[in-house]
C-alpha cells in the first residue's frame, strides 16, 4: 500500500510539472501581456493570452481527470497520508469543469470582442484555471513531505 | 526537461505499475500534454466543437463524480 501511494505521489509530481510548462510559458510571453494598441479606445490586442488560455484548456482537462481518477483508485491509502489530498479531489470534482468552462467563456468573449474589461476578464479566469493545477501540485508535494 | 520526466518515469517503472493508473495511460496523458503546448493559433469553430465534447467526454466519467455528498 505505502509503494502505491509513493508511486501515486511520485507519478502525480512528475505529471504535474508539464502543467507548470503553461504557466512558465504564459509568463515568458505575456509580460504585458504582449499588448498592441489598435488606436481604438478600449480595445486590447493579445492574441497571446487567447492561444494559451487555450492551451490550459486541454491541460487542465487532462490534467483533472487523471488526477481525480488516480486519487479515486488510491483513495483509502492516499487518505492516510494527507486528508487535503482528498478534500482538495472533491474541490476540483465539485468546481473543476466550472473552473475550466469560466475559463473558456472569457477566452470567447475575449476573443470574438477585444475589449479591456474582457480582457481583464480572460486574465483573471486564466490565473484562477492556472493556481487550480498548481494547488494540486502544492497538495501533492505537501503529502509528500508527511511521509 | 523531457528527459528528466523520462528517466523519473524508468527510474520507478516498477512500483508505478502496482495498483496505479496503467503506465501506457500515464504516459499518453504527457505525450497529449506535450502536444497541447505546442499549439501556435487560435482555434477554429470546429476545434472548439471539439474541445467542448472532449470536455463533456471526461467530465462524465465515473471518478469525477463525488461520493461525499449527502444521499449518495
Amino acid at each position: 500500500m505505502k509503494k502505491v501511494t509513493i508511486s501515486f505521489l511520485l507519478l502525480c509530481s512528475v505529471l504535474l510539472t508539464g502543467c507548470e510548462t503553461a504557466s512558465v510559458a504564459y509568463k515568458a510571453t505575456t509580460t504585458g501581456y504582449n499588448l498592441s494598441s489598435s488606436g481604438e479606445t478600449g480595445v486590447v490586442n493579445d492574441d497571446a493570452i487567447v492561444v494559451n488560455t487555450e492551451k490550459i484548456l486541454y491541460v487542465a482537462t487532462d490534467t483533472f481527470d487523471l488526477f481525480l481518477e488516480l486519487e479515486r483508485d488510491n483513495e483509502a491509502s492516499l487518505k492516510q497520508i494527507s486528508p487535503q489530498i482528498h478534500v482538495y479531489a472533491e474541490k476540483v470534482r465539485a468546481k473543476g469543469k466550472q473552473w475550466i468552462i469560466s475559463a473558456r467563456t472569457a477566452k470567447d468573449a475575449y476573443k470574438y470582442n477585444r475589449t479591456a474589461k474582457n480582457h481583464a476578464n480572460l486574465v483573471t479566469a486564466y490565473k484562477t484555471l492556472n493556481s487550480a493545477i498548481e494547488e494540486s501540485k502544492k497538495y501533492i508535494d505537501s503529502a509528500k513531505q508527511n511521509q | 526537461m523531457g528527459n528528466a520526466l523520462v528517466a523519473l518515469l524508468v527510474k520507478y517503472l516498477p512500483s508505478l505499475v502496482q495498483g496505479a493508473k496503467s503506465v501506457p495511460d500515464i504516459l499518453e496523458y504527457l505525450q497529449k500534454t506535450r502536444e497541447h503546448l505546442k499549439q501556435t493559433k487560435e482555434w477554429t469553430p470546429e476545434e472548439e466543437a471539439v474541445f467542448d465534447a472532449y470536455l463533456e467526454e471526461k467530465t462524465s466519467q465515473e471518478h469525477w463524480k463525488s461520493r461525499d455528498q449527502k444521499g449518495e
